[in-house]
């Protein structure tokens, strides 16, 4: 392998992701860091988490995207009587015209490269659970046999923040597969005004697909294995242990105002997973920004992403109003100072 | 130019952060050195003259502040050398730093030992990444000046400064006339006026000629020396070492100078004060020992002590055993009465000096047996003027009249020894 080589690879990351990022924007007004961030955590290898008021446009960004990338997509809107098989499918009696009978196995919506589980909170805790397999594994088990999910598999799941009835708090452990979190922001004037004048003519903007049709899913596994050769050395590695045991009360042993709000607003810090999430989001900055290593602010630019929704707060955080992300900011802030 | 193999490129990644660490480090171990030369040599310079020319508990001051200021800039000086030295890690974060590698170089040398790093996809990018940069973190990049111009010139001045001082203070003081056996001259006495002050202040730890009690200014002394504290007595020490490095001998005669006329001062005034005094009353003395010479005929050597303790009763006085007398001490018991005389040897007349001053330049104690008379008996008016004195009904038993307090032994500098022996001596009447 020659340095050339490598730079070319590099380069045609940051080109492909490029191209993506425009085809999408052209459909999404606005949410320019939210798509970014949601293309860093697809070619991470991971699954996105969208909040947002109605309307925002969580599902039109999830579509583009697919259109984009030229990827199979399917959506799921999750209401409080949506079954488990009803995602991952089911056996069925397949009659045979010889008048054999078998019991035959129909995948379920969850068989798709895309996968956009809309307002996922409105299900019933069973049937979120029923997408944990799929989201850690790649892979879904219905009455005792295996079915692998065709790579790339990417799950992006939108939550509704204003309407609290009828919904169900997802379980740490499935907000803990999403390897990021993202918060749509209501759109600005200007923004506003731009969607009215391109979505409500004739012909609104279409996406146009950046990867061919038959070897796109493939194209996708290249690059995000590209992803994964980022080199990362070992102060940055300390640097993201630091900073993931930072967001824990057990962690947090300074005597400083991050570490003690810390302690007295989180219940639970980030995960292990959560430390892979920032190193595998930062090699994909590294790769954007044109390097073969990963840099602090590599990761510093995806910790709020990637730990604010692992972070099990207090009731004193409930009753203070302090939000995880407040709490990333600060342990962000500590492991700056101790950094080498 | 032939294409570097990755264990090569490496190989010349780490001389080269050698290199840069040698320097980094020479540098500020110069400048940590030059500052210090820069720091003692301005602090001598300031010392040097106020330890020549100030009092001790001016140099004491100058000298224990100076020596704080530099304690306190020498730990400044070694925290600042010790942060700025840099070890072989310090040495990667510090060029990643200067050079603005983005963290590069130091993914390079970090997972160089990790076995998996030769096959990584990216390592030869990254190996040539960092050799391209390699002039942009050369060492007279990062660490320009291979000498510290600033903290060098400062040393170099600051031993300019103290050369010349040194020069300057070269020249000898002015040694006081008094010192040398002559008089005492005004330009003298200015001259060497805070050399004398000082001397003066090392004069009670320096062996006293005399062996005299010290004189009020001495014990005044002496207790501000008690208060001194083992500091001022170290900056005294510093002072006299530095006085004696710098002037050498010439330094030892002025402080013999100066020592010998710091006690002759203080003994000098007591000594006219007894004089006139005893002037009176020897010849009150003179004239009773006459008037009893030719009633009685002299006894001889032999009967000295016996002749003074008559002399002493026929006065009328209680001399003989009041408290204070000089015929209570020991010595004068058992010779005879001292100042009584014996009315043949005036060189015996006082019974002898306390010190042999034949043959030294040293003062003698006088033992005066004779009475101070009482110019006016009885307390007066605290105010106004003082009333005149009956007429005395008796002027020849008036002068007859012994004082009720003894002169008590003085300390008589040998200087005055001829005078006061003229003026006391008795000698049988012609």
């Amino acid at each position: 392998m020659t340095p050339a080589i490598a730079a070319a690879a590099i380069e045609d990351f940051r080109e492909t992701f490029a191209a993506i990022r425009a085809e999408v924007a052209r459909a999404v007004i606005g949410h320019a860091q939210a798509i970014e961030t949601i293309l860093i955590a697809f070619f991470a290898g991971g699954h996105v988490l969208i909040e947002g008021v109605p309307g925002i446009g969580k599902t039109l960004i999830v579509r583009s995207l697919a259109e984009a990338l030229n990827l199979s997509f399917n959506r799921i809107q999750f209401t409080v009587d949506l079954l488990p098989a009803d995602i991952t499918g089911t056996r069925i009696i397949n009659e045979h015209p010889d008048g054999r009978r078998e019991l035959g196995f129909v995948p379920g919506p969850i068989f798709a490269h895309l996968l956009l589980g809309d307002e996922i909170n409105r299900a019933t805790p069973k049937t979120q659970s029923a997408l944990l397999e799929a989201m850690a594994e790649q892979q879904v088990t219905v009455a005792g046999s295996s079915y692998r999910l065709e790579a790339p598999f990417f799950v992006l799941a939108t939550l509704n923040p204003i309407e609290m009835e009828g919904t169900y708090q997802l379980p740490e452990a499935q907000l803990d597969r999403f390897l990021f979190k993202v918060v749509l922001e209501y759109p600005s004037e200007a923004e506003l005004v731009q969607i009215l004048a391109t979505t409500t003519v004739a012909d609104p903007p279409a996406v146009r697909p950046v990867l061919p049709a038959d070897r796109a899913a493939a194209r996708v596994e290249e690059l995000k294995r590209l992803v994964r050769e980022v080199l990362v050395a070992p102060h940055v590695e300390h640097y993201v242990a630091a900073l993931v045991r930072a967001t824990t009360p057990a962690g947090a042993r300074g005597e400083g105002e991050a570490e003690s709000d810390v302690r007295r607003y989180v219940t639970y810090g980030a995960s292990p997973r959560g430390a892979q999430a920032l190193v595998l989001g930062a090699k994909v900055k590294a790769l954007l920004d044109g390097r073969p290593h990963v840099t602090y602010d590599d990761v510093d630019a995806v910790a709020a992403a990637a730990l604010g929704h692992r972070l099990v707060m207090s009731f004193a955080a409930a009753a203070a109003g302090v939000a995880p992300a407040a709490i990333v900011e600060r342990a962000l802030a500590a492991a700056r100072r101790r950094r080498t | 130019m032939p294409q570097l193999t990755p264990t090569g490129a490496v190989d010349a990644v780490e001389r080269q952060l050698r290199r840069v660490r040698r320097r980094k480090n020479l540098f500020e171990l110069q400048r940590a050195l030059y500052w210090s030369i820069a720091a003692t040599g301005a602090a001598a310079a300031l010392l040097l003259p106020v330890a020549l020319l100030a009092r001790v508990e001016v140099f004491a001051a100058v000298a224990w502040s100076t020596l704080v200021v530099l304690a306190v800039l020498g730990v400044r000086l070694a925290g600042s050398t010790v942060r700025g030295r840099l070890s072989r890690t310090d040495t990667i974060v510090w060029v990643e730093r200067e050079g603005a590698l983005g963290g590069r170089m130091r993914t390079l040398l970090e997972l160089g030992p990790r076995p998996a790093l030769a096959t990584a996809f990216f390592h030869p990018l990254l190996v040539a990444a960092v050799r391209a940069t390699l002039a942009a973190w050369a060492p007279r990049r990062l660490v320009p000046q291979r000498v510290p111009r600033g903290p060098l010139m400062a040393a170099l001045a600051a031993l300019v400064v103290l050369a010349a001082v040194r020069w300057a203070a070269l020249a000898p003081p002015t040694v006081p006339d008094a010192g040398f056996g002559g008089l005492r001259s005004a330009d003298s006495r200015h001259h060497a006026g805070d050399l004398a002050t000082t001397a003066e202040n090392r004069v009670p730890d320096a062996p006293s000629t005399s062996g005299a009690p010290w004189s009020d200014t001495e014990q005044r002394r002496s207790a501000a020396g008690r208060a001194d504290s083992r500091l001022t007595r170290l900056a005294g020490a510093l002072q006299e070492s530095v006085r004696g490095q710098v002037w050498g001998q010439a330094w030892e005669r002025v402080r013999a100078a100066l020592a010998s006329t710091a006690t002759g001062a203080s003994a000098a005034p007591a000594d006219d004060a007894a004089s006139g005094a005893a002037t009176a009353r020897l010849a009150a003395r003179e004239h009773r020992r006459g008037e009893r010479g030719r009633a009685t005929p002299p006894a001889g050597d032999d009967d000295d002590a016996a002749g003074a303790d008559d002399a002493a009763g026929a006065d009328g006085s209680a001399g003989a055993t009041l408290p204070g007398t000089p015929g209570d001490s020991p010595r004068d018991a058992g010779a005879g009465a001292s100042g009584a005389g014996n009315a043949t040897s005036p060189g015996d007349l006082f019974a002898g000096s306390g010190v042999d001053t034949s043959e030294t330049n040293a003062s003698f104690e006088l033992a005066l047996a004779a009475r101070m008379r009482a110019v006016e008996a009885g307390r007066r008016q605290p105010g106004g003027a003082a009333p005149a004195a009956d007429r005395d009904a008796r002027p020849a038993l008036a002068a007859g009249q012994e004082r009720e307090t003894a002169a008590h032994r003085m300390t008589i500098p040998a200087a005055y020894e001829q005078l006061v022996r003229a003026l006391f001596g008795h000698r049988r009447e012609p």
